[in-house]
Order: structure tokens, then sequence, then C-alpha cells
């Protein structure tokens, strides 16, 4: 463990002598060397690119590294697909690779589309790009063939000037690879786990003229000039992080200076900058997009050093004010130390620190928040607010690769949080709590309509995890289809409202003789959203896998815990409801009989096959 | 050893990673592995970004040794 952190604190210091790309490209030649012997543990992410995917390397390490994620690439030699991915026993398959990546590029695809175009005519451009389409199509899907691990597929993209009114023309070469990419996206939709990486955004953010280098695409198949090498490994690597680990939940933001201009304290609430005109329109666009990213489903919290009184009725009756209390799952306003507040912000989420993003405008507390709490991810506001909101959209940890409906019902949820603790003031007993709660549970097994959430859950709960085993999404569904295994879920309502699907569990047969004799299943994963912890749910829950595992069968379970960072809660889960230990953090229990009991404050909703 | 060369020297030993004082005036793509026509453009980025500078589509084909290196970089005037 302890040499694991300073290999972490190692990456930090050769990210930081770095600097932010200050170094140029034989700085970030040097850090990736220095880098590799630290990340030897972390996923390979591999690259099948029409152009020389080996120049990213270099850049594409130092990028994930920057973003707190290292991330290892390995590149297949340019132009060179299908062959790799049909034979499993290729270099690409060596490689172990946990996220797989096409970059298929229209300009080397199909080198003289555009020029051909005014010949071929709309119908002709089309069938160009539809071949094109459905080979990116059928890779993802011979990946997804051969291989669990995420696929990300680029777009394709013009990445150059086309003819003046080339817009213009309903039937334009513009509009027809729009098209095209949108059918991209609808087709992979129907490959499990399989993503559109962005590359006409990356070209976008870039600017297609600053992105190439005919040069050095001529010399040596480079995708473009340095910059482009920079913009591709970091939103590859965001893009990558995204499918492999879950995102951050909660963004924490000061309020002076970043909220609004001013400090309310010296210029009081009339002399914020903060409005449609001016300075104050930029920070109106901050508190814009945050909202924005809380209708995706984040948390916002505030810490600030202010009056705690003035700052909550400052953001109460300002006019101009988009962010209310009411948008802020908790708030840490006083004169204390930030890290001690967003401490105590993760704590009453109930969510780790490594979940937090810190929003600042102060360098020196960014400075002592990152010395304070590392786990903490900081954003690096630049010092004029014109750049805040850019900032904020390039913090990687921000997106998950598909928005849920559960996500964006979140701060709905959330509010009903805050409305179940002002009643369990006023409950008496636990038990009677928990009754006047009302909950209703419903249970089920896994289908394609709960697939995506339950894989979600599994990729992200890391309290109430047992195991903490991070299951690719298509072996969720395999198991789910499998005979002697279970994948179940449980959704929860109360009184306050629904709380969405909120456990996950998955049991399957031990394999061996002696083991299926005994009838004995154990429990592959149990987890559950920290949001009903404490309310007995897992209990129902358990009562729930143990009963569909015995209709298959089972006669015996066995349950494990395996420690990790954050699952001590859990660590005494099986002992407590008087499991057998049977060997280290491995505990067995009888079903042939009865499984677990049912609890009585949750009521069960009928089975919708029943 | 002029200012030019020695910052020449200390470019081609970060992008081919090998130590410094084996990297000479004659230092070419023949006695350096990791000098090939893919890296060769690691070497271009990094020297127009160190000297400031752009090449062209021939003086590529002239970054074969140091020496040519600081020969051309004269030619395009970096101090």
């Amino acid at each position: 463990m302890s040499s694991g952190l300073s290999a972490a604190a190692e990456v930090e210091a050769i990210i930081a002598e770095a600097g932010a790309g200050a170094e140029g490209p034989s700085g970030v030649l040097k850090a990736a060397r220095r880098l590799a012997p630290l990340i030897s543990g972390q996923p390979r992410v591999a690259l099948l690119a029409s152009f020389a995917g080996q120049l990213l390397e270099p850049y594409f390490v130092v990028e994930a590294a920057r973003a707190g994620y290292p991330l290892r690439l390995w590149a297949a030699p340019f132009g060179q697909f299908e062959q790799l991915v049909l034979d499993t026993g290729s270099a690409l398959w060596a490689s172990a690779p946990e996220v797989l990546i096409v970059v298929l590029r229209l300009c080397e695809l199909d080198r003289r589309l555009v020029d051909e175009a005014p010949e071929l005519g709309p119908a002709g451009v089309t069938a160009r790009l539809v071949a094109l389409r459905s080979r990116l199509v059928g890779l993802a899907r011979e990946l997804r063939a051969r291989s669990a691990a995420p696929v990300l597929v680029a777009n394709l993209a013009l990445e150059g000037p086309v003819a003046l009114f080339d817009a213009s023309d309903p039937d334009g070469l513009a509009h027809l690879v729009a098209e095209q990419n949108r059918v991209l996206a609808r087709e992979l939709r129907e490959v499990a786990d399989a993503h559109v990486f962005d590359y006409a955004g990356t070209v976008a953010e870039v600017g297609a003229a600053r992105f190439a280098d005919a040069r050095l695409w001529a010399m040596a198949r480079a995708v473009g000039s340095t910059e482009a090498h920079v913009a591709m490994a970091r939103r590859l690597a965001a893009s990558a992080r995204a499918l492999l680990r879950p995102a951050q939940k909660c963004i924490v933001v000061d309020l002076d200076h970043t909220l609004w201009g001013g400090v309310l304290g010296d210029d009081g609430p009339a002399g914020l900058k903060l409005g449609d005109d001016g300075v104050g329109a930029l920070y109106k666009d901050l508190q814009a997009a945050l909202l924005g990213y809380r209708r995706r489903g984040l948390l916002l919290a505030v810490a600030s050093k202010n009056d705690d009184a003035v700052a909550r009725e400052a953001l109460a009756t300002h006019p101009e004010m988009l962010l209310r209390p009411a948008d802020f799952a908790a708030m840490e306003i006083g004169w204390g130390p930030k890290s001690e507040g967003l401490s105590a912000i993760a704590r009453a989420l109930n969510i780790g620190v490594d979940a937090l993003v810190f929003v600042d405008d102060n360098p020196v507390e960014r400075a002592a928040v990152r010395a304070a709490l590392p786990e903490v991810q900081v954003v690096e506001l630049p010092a004029e607010p014109a750049g805040y909101v850019a900032a904020l959209r390039r913090t990687p940890g921000l997106e998950a690769p598909r928005l849920l409906a559960e996500d964006r019902a979140r701060a709905g949820m959330v509010a009903g949080d805050v409305a179940r603790g002002a009643w369990s003031a006023q409950a008496g007993s636990v038990q009677d709590f928990l009754a006047s709660l009302e909950m209703v549970a419903e249970v089920g097994r896994v289908d394609e309509a709960t697939l995506g959430r339950v894989h979600q859950l599994i990729q992200k709960t890391n309290q109430f995890n047992l195991t903490t085993r991070r299951h690719p999404l298509e072996e969720v569904r395999r198991l789910g289809a499998a005979d002697d295994a279970v994948v179940a879920w449980l959704r929860l309502a109360d009184r306050f409202g629904d709380l969405g699907l909120v456990c996950v569990g998955i049991a399957r047969a031990v394999a061996g003789e002696a083991a299926e004799q005994a009838g004995l299943w154990e429990i592959d994963s149990l987890l559950m959203s920290c949001r009903v912890m404490g309310r007995q749910v897992e209990d129902a829950f358990l009562s729930y896998l143990a009963e569909q595992a015995r209709g298959r069968g089972a006669r015996r379970l066995r349950g494990a815990f395996v420690e990790t960072a954050k699952n001590a809660p859990v660590r005494g889960f099986y002992g407590e409801r008087g499991w057998l230990a049977t060997g280290d953090n491995v505990w067995e229990r009888d079903i042939a009989a009865e499984g677990p009991a049912w609890p009585a404050v949750v009521k069960r909703r009928p089975d919708k096959e029943a | 050893m002029s200012l030019l060369l020695q910052r020449v020297r200390k470019v081609v030993a970060d992008v081919f990673d090998v130590p410094l004082e084996r990297v000479g005036p004659k230092t070419s793509k023949d006695d350096v592995e990791a000098w090939d026509s893919v890296n060769v453009v690691h070497l271009i980025m990094a020297l127009e970004a160190e000297f400031a500078v752009a090449f062209s589509d021939d003086d590529t084909a002239d970054l074969l040794s140091v020496e040519l290196i600081v020969a051309l970089l004269e030619e395009k005037g970096a101090a």
C-alpha cells in the first residue's frame, strides 16, 4: 500500500514538473518515460487508428496522469484494424486492453471524397460514407464479440475547408457527414458498452487549421500538429477514464470571485458583479454551467469563507442569482480551513472526498486543499472569469458516457433526503422511524431495461460494496442470462419520493463437484447506494437474492468481504447477520430450509410476473 | 561549443532518450536506435517548440544529424 501511495505522489511530482505543457514536446517525452515504471499496474487502452497512433502514446500517458487517473496506451501500427481484431492471437489481444478505441479518419480512409463529391452527387457521397460507417460498426461488433472491454469508436470529421457554400446545400458534404455520425451513434447504442469518441469535436475544439499538419502526416502519418496530439490525448484519456471509473459526485464551489464577482463581506449584495452585462455575465455563465451539471445528476455544494447568514441571504435573495440555496446539497460557510469544510460536505452527503471536485478562484485555497486532501479533484481556474466555464467543462470525471433517467432525477431525490432527515428528528425509535418512511421495494432480475443502471451501480458504488468487482456491462448481461447465476436488483420508494434502483446483487453457483452436491452458491457481488444505508433495505435485498438463488437450486450461500479503501462500513455485514465464518472474510449460511427473512419495515411490491 | 549546439544536443538526448554525453555534433540517425521515420516527428515537434521555428517539407528531410540540425537552425536565424 505504502509503495502505491508514494507512486501516486511521484506521478504527481512528475506532472507538476512537466508543467501545463510549458516544457513542450521534449518535456512530454521525458515525463512519459519517467511515468512508465510507476504506472505499470494501470489499465491499458488499445488504439486502432488510421494514423500513427504510437506518436500519441507519450501525450496520452502524460494527459491521463495529469487528469489524475494514469493510463497506459497500446497503439496498433497504423492502418491495421480487422486483421488485429479478428485474430485472437494478435498483439492487440496480447496487450490485454481494458478499453478499445477505434479512430478511422475520413480523410485517410476515403482520401478523395471531398474532391469527387461534385461528380458523385449526394447519393454517391452517402453510399461512400455508409460503407465507412458500416465498417466502423462492424469493428465495434467484432471487438465486442471478443472482449468485454468498453469500446469507443471515433465519429467522422471533414477536417478542412469545404466549398464556401457547402453548408448552404441541404445535401452538402458537411450535412451528409453529420447525418452519418448520427446514424453511427444510433447503431453503436445497439452494441453493448460501445460509445462514440467525439473525434469531430476534438478537431473542432482545436480548429481544423491548427489541428492539421500535412507535413507530419506525409512524413509519418502523424494525426496532426503538436496541439492536435495534446488535444487527442486529453480527450481520449478523458473518454477512457469515463468508461473505467465512476464519475465525480459533487462539485464544491467557492462564493466570492467564483460564483460572483467581488467580495460579499466588503461590497455588499448590491455591489456584487453578477448579471447579464459586463463581467457579471461571466459569473452568471458559470452559475448556469453548474446548474447544468446539477441537471445531469451531480450534486452541488458550497465551501466559502464568509458570514454564513449573510451568504445564505445573498444566495436566496440576490435577483441575478441562478443558483439558489435549494440547489446546494450542502453548505459549509465559515472561517475554518476549506479542507475541513470539504470533509464535512463529504460526510454529510455520505460520499468519499475523492468524489468531490473543488472550484475556487484563489490559488492559495486550491493549494491548501490539494495539500490537505490530495484525493479531491481541484479545478485549475484561470485568473480571469472569462475562462471559468471552459476550465470547468474540461475537468475530467464530470461526465458519464450515458445519462440515465436516474441521474436526472437525483437532484430531486437529494431534496427528499433533506426532508427525510427532518422527519427522522421527529420520529421515536429506529423501528418507528423506518416504519414511518412507508418504504416500498420492487425487486427483480436484470433485463435490458435495468442493465444500464445495474452496471452503473456496479461501477460506482464504493462504500456499501462487499466485493467491489467492477464487472463490465457485457459480463453482467451474460451472468443475467446464465442458468447458474442470478443478477438481481431492488428499487425503493418511500413517502418522500422514488429513490430509484439502489441495490444490485450477483449470486452464482460455485463450480466443482462437492460444491454442486452441496448446492453451494456464492454472493459474487452485493452492493447498495449509500443513500439508503441504515434502513434495513439491505436485508430485504439479501432475502430476495437468496430466494432467487434457492429457486435455482442453491441450498447454501457463501458471502465474502473483499476489503478496499472505502468499504469498511460493511466489513461485518455477514457476521452481524449470524452467518458462520468459514475462512478469512468468508461466511456461509444454510438456506435449504429457509433463507434470510424479509424485514417488516419494507413492504414488498408484488412481482410483476406474479 | 556554441549555445545552439548545446541546446540541440539536449533536445536530441531528450527526444531519443540517450545520455547527453553520448550526443555530439556528429551524432546521426545511424547512431541512435530510436531515430526512425516515426520518432523523427517527435524531434521535429520538439525542435520547433524549442527554437520557435517552422521547418518546411524540404527541411525535414535534412534532420539527419546534430550537425545538420544546427546548420539548418542557423540558416533559419535561430540563435
